[in-house]
This record gives C-alpha cells, sequence and structure tokens, in this order.
C-alpha cells in the first residue's frame, strides 16, 4: 500500500457515486456543499453525526472513508499498547488480586495479538 | 479504500490553459480526478498553474509525479514548457520525483492509435468516469477540456505497467 493513505476518501466516494457536493450534502442534511468541501479537503474534522452519515450513504466503513485518520490512529495506539505491554511484563508478580488482575490484563494483550496476527500477515 | 500495493501517483495532463489530474492508488484504484484551470494573462498572476498543482499535491500526497503533454512542436510549446516546468518545481519542493511520459508511449501501451481509443477503455473500466467520457469531436471542434483528465488516467495506467511492477524497486526512481 501508500506509504500513508490519505486523510480521508470522501471524495473518492462522492465521485465514484456520481453525487455532486451539493446533493451528498443534502442527503446529509446540509443546506450546501460547503462543509463537506472542507471535510474533503481536510480544513475540518467532522463530528460523529456526519461521519455516521457518510458511512451510510456510500456504503462504506468510516475506518475506510478515514483511512489516513485510522491509520496514524492505529499506529499511535499500538505504541501506546505496546508500552502497557512492556510495563506490565516488567511488574513484579504481586500476590492476591492484583497479581490475577495483571495476568487477566496479559492475557488479553495477548489474545487481542493472536487476533490481529492473521490479518497483518 | 481498500489497501494497494502500489505507489499513489498523481498524473497531469498539461495543456497550455488547463490540466487535467488524476490520482491511483495501483492501477485499479482511481482515487481522485479532476481539472485545473488557470489564467493567462492578467489572470494567470491569480491563478498560477503552479499555485493550482500545488494545491492538488498537498491534498493527494502522491508519491511520484507523472507529466504528460502534447509534442513540443505545437503553437503552445513555450507555455506548455514553461507549465510544466512550474509544476516540476513545486514537486521538487515537495520531493516528488517527477516522471515525464509521451502520449505515443501511453498509446502503445494501449495498443491503440487514437486517444478517444485510449479514453473508451478508461471509461470501461472506470464507470465513474464514463459518465463524463466526450463525444468524439469533429475535425472542426474543438477538444473538450475533459478529454485531459482521460488522457491522465491513460497516462497513470500506462505508468504501472511500465514502472511500478508492485515492487517500489521496478521503479528505477524509487529510492
Amino acid at each position: 500500500m501508500p506509504h500513508s493513505q490519505l486523510e480521508n476518501y470522501i471524495a473518492t466516494f462522492r465521485k465514484q457515486s456520481g453525487l455532486t457536493q451539493q446533493e451528498a450534502a443534502s442527503l446529509l442534511g446540509d443546506r450546501s456543499g460547503s462543509e463537506l468541501s472542507l471535510f474533503e479537503s481536510n480544513r475540518r474534522v467532522p463530528t460523529l453525526r456526519t461521519a455516521i452519515g457518510l458511512e451510510i450513504i456510500f456504503s462504506a466503513p468510516v475506518a475506510d472513508l478515514f483511512g489516513g485518520k485510522r491509520q496514524r490512529l492505529e499506529r499511535k495506539i499500538e505504541a501506546r499498547i505496546e508500552r502497557l505491554h512492556a510495563r506490565l511484563a516488567k511488574q513484579q508478580p504481586a500476590k492476591g488480586r492484583p497479581r490475577i488482575e495483571r495476568e487477566a490484563k496479559l492475557r488479553w494483550l495477548a489474545a487481542r495479538q493472536a487476533k490481529r496476527s492473521p490479518s497483518r500477515a | 479504500m481498500k489497501k494497494s500495493a502500489c505507489l499513489r501517483v498523481l498524473v497531469l495532463d498539461v495543456h497550455a490553459r488547463h490540466s487535467g489530474f488524476a490520482v491511483f492508488e495501483g492501477p485499479n484504484q482511481l482515487v481522485d480526478w479532476g481539472m485545473l484551470h488557470y489564467g493567462t494573462g492578467s489572470n494567470g498572476t491569480a491563478r498560477p498553474a503552479g499555485a493550482q498543482a500545488a494545491k492538488v499535491i498537498a491534498r493527494s500526497q502522491p508519491e511520484r509525479l507523472v507529466i504528460t503533454m502534447p509534442a513540443n512542436r505545437t503553437l503552445a510549446g513555450n507555455r506548455l514548457a514553461a507549465v510544466a516546468e512550474a509544476i516540476t518545481g513545486i514537486a521538487a519542493q515537495h520531493h516528488i520525483p517527477v516522471r515525464r511520459l509521451r502520449r505515443s508511449q501511453v498509446l502503445d501501451d494501449f495498443g491503440v492509435r487514437t486517444r478517444y481509443a485510449a479514453a473508451g477503455q478508461i471509461a470501461e473500466r472506470f464507470p465513474s468516469l464514463g459518465a463524463r467520457l466526450p463525444r468524439r469531436r469533429k475535425i472542426w471542434q474543438s477538444e473538450q477540456p475533459i478529454m485531459s483528465v482521460f488522457d491522465a488516467a491513460a497516462a497513470a495506467l500506462a505508468y504501472y505497467r511500465r514502472y511500478s511492477r508492485l515492487d517500489r524497486s521496478a521503479d528505477p526512481l524509487a529510492a
């Protein structure tokens, strides 16, 4: 894939559908296409309501519509999860409830990693 | 968008007063397309070609820029060369490698003799563009500017066939 995805693919999906900005905006319940234009050019971040609206209009997941944003967020969160894992692994095995909680978190992290690995291959 | 293994390529089909552009993330993934209009004379200062190209480059963040233009022997040859140079300068500022493709190379890759035939293939392959395919012009008519979008799309596919076979190292420009 390209090194980084575009911030959003709203314009791509809209142009593929053949809709004008005005038409797509009216489906979202907006009066003019000017706000949609701002979203397409990354000058404004859409609200959750608008993002879900776009998902419904174009039948494409929000993750696909905002590929670059998702990619960047994923990288950041994965780095934080790595740090959490390292911190938990380094902790001295405590006794009692803290130990059970720590092991449960490590199990969840291992299961999460296993679930993600096949999709990465 | 589906993940693609190819470079993101911006292709500009440069004309004296307008350019058609197409952005691809692989030969099957048309991401964006449209027209750039730049003024000449007094308008030229208000809408210079370089500034228009800079907007598209900023929006599409390409990893390669491909420029295609009519043969230099046309009357507008000098103007075209200046526009192409301005666009190349903007690409250099963004550290984007630039490659030029001749129209004859594009037509060879499509195995056709006319740009309209290549545009027909593009329209079939990308139905979203197909609705905009202009009618074949009569000899006394001017060409529809939208035709340059089809030329840009055809050049993008030619680029992928020639240089980017799912492997960055296949492109001699790749770092």
